[in-house]
């Protein structure tokens, strides 16, 4: 089988709707039986599983009876794709007939041989590029991410982690977001999946970490055009998600750069790491909890605004 | 009779001299439960399924979007079909979620005991937004929907038009309105306006298209009505 396309959702029946339309329509060029569809549904509460049992009968479907997490969930979908290419898309993500052909040429032609993976432009409904390409977080650029410093100062090495590249040519990248990245199902063995330790996020940092240790490049590719909707499962859970990916950030720390470092800047770096991560969960608790007429700086929760687009427009 | 400040200084305000109010519906005299982002979900596979790619009909509304899909396609006729009845879909869908925005009701009524003319000019079906006049008792002497007007707002006709029916000059209209395309509308069309942000909207939101006045609650339109 030449592709699988491994979908990990969580209560966005909609977007899931929406995302596997678009992929009906993008296999369609592909020859019959050369691809698969594969939804891991971690026990949503939104319907998601039966509206791909009754709508997408074609799809492969694992359904979990609790939620598993992103990472689990992505590990129980690879151990049943049986394709050489494995697209990672998130189901807030439109994929067109046209992105998956450019995605998947590339990765075929011979000079790419050393990509183990390429991700296309994300874009918004609007059509709005995403700044969906990031550098690795050294120590360095992590104490900028959890300080915030590398948001002061984004052209320092604490910004490091945030800096993109401008996004309009084909190049090699550190780590594209995994909401839509094909990849050699060959790079993805050499390494072993996802790290279920991550749950749910910087699971993708690690992934492109791990593959650039191996040997493999990573891609990106502007002129497979991808929209990208964007934190639909991860807004629904706001103060737990930081606390979930500050853990994860340690994890990373620990992981990959602990040797590297000397042991009291480890530490340091741990401590800071949990500290900011309370004063966001302490922060996110706040403003859910001041009552929403007196919200004068921060106006509606995140949660809550609306996406570029989708905003009242009538 | 027409709009003039409560204080002392009626002659220099604004909106004096005021003669007709235009609303928008949705977002400003109600409380629309429409779900845009299924919307543009829906939009844009019905695109994908006509061979377009997302940014051959990228826009930064629903509308747009199928602008920009249609001028693509060599025959449109069947992709705005469905794509406006994807929309009336989703339109009438949302009706038993409306609520009304407080004072709405109390706003239109006060305005046309004052003599002003009213007008309401939605984006918005007519199959959808008569239900929600009715049902809200929204007080208006014309109603323009998207079914009535070749081209829809910011596109400065549709309100004009309104005004005409009103038989009130431009000059003397005044477009109230929660998005930035109503005030891009009313600027374009020589009307004074009026941004609604609701009790917690930033005022960015009108920051590409600043309106003459910006308000958090309809109650506010109402004292700037003479009480004489």
């Amino acid at each position: 089988m030449d592709l699988s396309v491994l979908i990990v959702n969580w209560n966005t029946a909609a977007l899931l709707r929406g995302c596997l339309r678009s992929l009906r329509g993008a296999l369609v060029p592909m020859k019959s039986g050369s691809a698969e569809v594969i939804v891991v549904d971690n026990a949503s509460a939104d319907g998601s599983a039966d509206l791909v049992r009754r709508e997408f009968p074609e799809v492969r479907l694992i359904a979990n009876q609790v939620n598993r997490n992103y990472a689990v969930g992505s590990n129980q979908g690879l151990a049943i794709a049986q394709g050489d290419l494995i697209l990672l898309l998130n189901p807030d993500t439109e994929v067109s007939a046209t992105a998956l052909a450019r995605l998947r040429q590339f990765l075929m032609v011979p000079i790419s041989s050393g990509a183990g993976g390429v991700a296309p432009r994300l874009v918004y409904p609007t059509g709005e590029t995403q700044a969906s390409v990031r550098g690795f977080p050294t120590p360095t650029a992590l104490f900028g991410e959890v300080t915030g410093f590398g948001r002061l100062f984004p052209r320092s090495r604490w910004g490091g982690y945030r800096r993109s590249p401008a996004l309009d040519r084909p190049m090699p990248v550190d780590q594209p977001m995994a909401s839509c990245l094909l990849l050699r199902r060959a790079a993805l063995a050499e390494i072993g999946g996802f790290d279920e330790g991550l749950p749910l996020f910087w699971n993708d940092v690690d992934l492109c970490l791990r593959l650039h240790a191996a040997g493999w490049e990573i891609w990106y590719l502007p002129e497979a055009v991808v929209i990208h909707y964007g934190g639909a499962s991860t807004r629904q859970v706001r103060a737990r998600a930081i606390w979930a990916s500050h853990r994860g950030l340690h994890r990373l720390l620990s992981k990959h750069y602990r040797r590297r470092m000397p042991g009291p800047l480890y530490a340091i770096s741990v401590a800071a790491i949990y500290a900011a991560g309370a004063v966001r969960v302490a922060l996110a608790w706040l403003r859910a909890r001041v009552p929403f007429r007196s919200r004068k700086l921060s106006g509606r929760p995140a949660a809550a605004r609306p996406l570029p687009g989708e905003e009242n427009q009538w | 009779m027409s709009i003039r400040s409560t204080t002392q200084t009626h002659s220099d305000h604004p909106f004096a001299g005021t003669r007709a109010v235009l609303f928008d519906l949705d977002g400003t005299l109600v409380e629309s439960a429409i779900d845009f982002r299924r919307m543009r979900v829906e939009i844009a596979r019905l695109a994908a399924d006509h061979g377009l790619s997302p940014e051959e009909f990228a826009a930064p509304d629903v509308l747009g979007m199928v602008r920009a899909a249609a001028a693509r396609l060599p025959d449109p006729r069947v992709f705005l079909a469905r794509a406006e009845e994807t929309m009336v879909a989703i339109e009438m869908a949302a009706l038993p979620g409306a609520r009304e925005i407080p004072g709405a009701r109390d706003l239109l009524r006060s305005l046309a005991s004052a003599g002003l003319a009213v007008g309401i000019v939605t984006r918005n079906c007519r199959a959808a937004a008569s239900p929600l006049i009715a049902a809200f008792a929204l007080q208006h002497g014309v109603v323009l929907t998207r079914d009535d007007v070749p081209r829809v707002k910011p596109h400065p006709e549709h309100l004009l038009i309104a005004a005409r029916r009103l038989g009130v000059p431009a000059h003397a209209t005044m477009m109230v309105g929660d998005h930035p395309m109503d005030v891009q509308g009313g600027r374009a069309a020589g009307m004074r306006t009026v941004g609604f942000l609701g009790p917690d909207r930033p005022e960015s939101v009108f920051a590409a298209a600043p309106p003459d006045a910006v308000i958090r609650h309809l109650s506010e339109i109402a004292a700037w009505i003479s009480p004489f």
